[in-house]
């Protein structure tokens, strides 16, 4: 396992998030029927977690990305959110696109997940959608992980892909052809076994309250919602 | 035992409890009542019922029995033709057994003769299984409800307590930022407790920031004046000096030099966690150690001591240079004043450094107590306040650096300093 208590993780797929992108990023969970449809389903999930959680107040949203979920997050009256994102351009661009009302419930801030630049548990609530299926590294899980457990003062919140479902199987048979795999470039997405991660989960001091999935047996996204465990 | 349940659950077993001694006591007197009405009711029957087989007798009509009935009759004093299990008898109505039947018997006299009615009790026992049935099973549903009706209102009355005790758990270190507690809340009982809690929390954090900019006001108006001391001092030295004032000149210089060392300290502390010394010039471990090496060298000779510098391992850190100057000068002059012959030796190793000494040692009950402030030995010496450890212990704590006190073989102490936190 990499030394990652010393040496800062920077993955690839963190340098892609620049202006344009992050634009593109913005747009892209606003066009098309299905999309609308996933990001309500998303919303849906992101609340069951939240109330499962115990509607947190402080919560961080890392990575907050163009800000897709402050409005939800905003939707209890007395919560207050910090939208961290590794990309500052992502953060701009979250800013220019987010209502004032909303931004007003907002503070931003630029940090890495695996340094968050938080002191120890300083928040309510982790809310982490769509960043750890972007790991593929047990260790470097496991480094974020003990890095949320160390900020967060209750619960943590995070969506990945898992396995055990059509569209796992399906990818995995996609994979096998490797002359496809060479086509696709580098990959940066990654499918985990539900149990290697929670196994993880439970290595780095969390308690699994409970997980929603996007559709049971049908697709890759799940929610899991985690509290801290021990003192 | 309910003492360490949480409130929760123990409203659902007051609940619980509570039905199953109401059910179970409603049972207990529904089960007797029926069952005495029941007695009451078999006697009138049989009663009624052996009127009429006397009548019949009267007039010369052979006897018409119900299913389940049988008549025995024999003249008082010679039952000899009676079945002996019913022979023995007095008039009146009796319960009793045979051949693992149970029956009713009403024994009466009546013009000579004695009339032994016998009515067997299947009925009877059908009906009353079938009311001990009815009412266990209106215990249990009793009992059930309670159990449902218990954990919907503990749910419902004590969420907003569980949701609040989880939302104080350490919420001093959470961020100033994060909302009141109390607008979540109802204005009841719970909503009151988080507005204290708030007020609380609140007071708490006023309190530590007004400590910290005291100490950080402090030592920003001292360093000007401190500064003109030492400016002042390296000027009437460069203009020449008495020989006889020599020694208290440079007592004078020394002292200024160890209060702006302290100032600086104090500095870095109050900046708080979140600087973690960032803002502080950085400095290496040899460096540092060698300065306080030199600099308590003449206090050592001075005490027929022998100082040493000991570089079992080399170290390539750089560290907050005013709090690393604190530790080691306090560690260094604390072992200084404590050893009376021998030598102090400080070790440096990779990450970190010992201070050791020949001294008398700390004995082990105290050693729990030498980080406290103002905490000091039993054998304590003239000068000094008893400050400086606890210093030590406060740098360390907010450097994330390990402190230990050990005993070292063959008398005297080490103190331990990590500076790598594992």
């Amino acid at each position: 396992m990499p030394d990652t208590a010393t040496q800062p993780v920077k993955l690839p797929f963190s340098d892609k998030y620049d202006r344009q992108h992050a634009h593109a990023y913005f747009e892209k969970h606003r066009d098309g029927l299905a999309r609308r449809l996933s990001h309500w389903r998303d919303e849906q999930l992101a609340r069951k977690a939240l109330a499962l959680a115990g509607h947190p107040s402080l919560v961080l949203d890392l990575p907050s990305g163009a800000g897709r979920f402050w409005p939800l997050l905003a939707e209890q009256p007395n919560r207050v959110i910090i939208g961290a994102d590794n990309s500052a351009d992502m953060l701009d661009v979250a800013r220019a696109s987010q209502s004032p009302a909303v931004l007003e419930r907002v503070r931003t801030l630029q940090t890495s997940a695996f340094d968050i630049d938080l002191p120890d548990r300083s928040v309510d609530c982790i809310f982490s959608m769509r960043l750890m299926h972007h790991i593929g590294e047990s260790g470097h899980r496991l480094a974020m992980l003990r890095e949320f457990r160390r900020v967060t003062r209750d619960t943590a919140i995070i969506s990945l892909w898992v396995d055990g479902n059509y569209k796992a199987w399906k990818r995995q048979r996609l994979e096998q052809d490797r002359s496809r795999r060479a086509r696709r470039g580098i990959q940066n997405r990654f499918v985990v076994p539900a149990r290697t991660v929670e196994q993880e989960f439970r290595a780095s001091g969390f308690r699994i309250l409970g997980h929603y999935d996007f559709l049971p047996l049908y697709a890759m996204w799940r929610v899991y919602v985690l509290r801290r465990a021990g003192a | 035992m309910l003492r360490k349940q949480s409130l929760a659950s123990r409203i659902v077993v007051a609940f619980v409890l509570m039905a199953a001694v109401g059910a179970g006591m409603f049972s207990v007197i529904i089960i007797n009542m029926v069952e005495s009405v029941e007695i009451q009711l078999i006697s009138e029957s049989l009663n009624r019922h052996l009127d009429f087989i006397t009548d019949e007798a009267d007039q010369g009509l052979r006897p018409h029995l119900a299913p389940g009935l049988e008549l025995h009759v024999a003249p008082v004093g010679a039952t000899g033709s009676i079945p002996a299990w019913l022979a023995t008898f007095p008039p009146g109505l009796h319960e009793t057994e045979s051949d693992d039947e149970a029956y009713h018997v009403l024994v009466r006299d009546q013009g000579g003769q004695r009339y032994f009615l016998v009515l067997d009790q299947r009925d009877f026992e059908h009906r009353e299984a079938m009311l001990e049935l009815a009412v266990s099973i209106g215990f249990v549903l009793a009992v059930l409800a309670a159990w449902l009706l218990g954990t919907a209102l503990a749910r419902t009355v004590i969420a907003p307590v569980v949701r609040l005790s989880g939302q104080v758990q350490h919420r001093d270190q959470l961020l100033p930022l994060a909302p009141p507690l109390a607008a979540e809340y109802a204005d009841d009982e719970v909503g009151k407790l988080a507005a204290a809690f708030d007020t609380a929390l609140g007071q708490l954090r006023q309190a530590l920031e007004r400590e910290q900019l005291f100490t950080s006001d402090v030592s920003h108006e001292l360093r000007t004046p401190l500064m003109v001391i030492a400016s002042s001092c390296e000027l009437l030295q460069a203009q020449g000096i008495a020989a006889n004032q020599r020694a208290q000149f440079e007592r004078i210089t020394r002292a200024c030099a160890e209060m702006q060392e302290l100032v600086e300290t104090f500095l870095g502390l109050a900046r708080g966690p979140q600087a973690k010394g960032s803002q502080l010039a950085g400095c290496s471990l040899a460096k540092a150690a060698d300065e306080q090496f030199q600099r308590w060298l003449p206090e050592a000779a001075q005490r027929e001591l022998t100082l040493e510098l000991v570089t079992e391992a080399g170290d390539s850190g750089s560290y907050p240079a005013p709090l690393l100057r604190a530790v080691l000068a306090n560690l260094v002059r604390n072992a200084i004043h404590y050893t009376d012959r021998g030598f102090v030796r400080l070790v440096l190793r990779h990450g970190g450094f010992s201070v050791v000494d020949s001294g008398a040692g700390i004995p082990e009950a105290e050693r729990a107590h030498v980080f406290r402030p103002f905490a000091r030995g039993e054998a304590s010496r003239g000068d000094g306040i008893g400050i400086g450890l606890s210093l030590v212990k406060r740098i360390c704590d907010r450097q994330d650096w390990k402190i230990a006190l050990t005993a070292r073989e063959g008398g005297g102490c080490e103190f331990r300093v990590d500076l790598r936190a594992s």
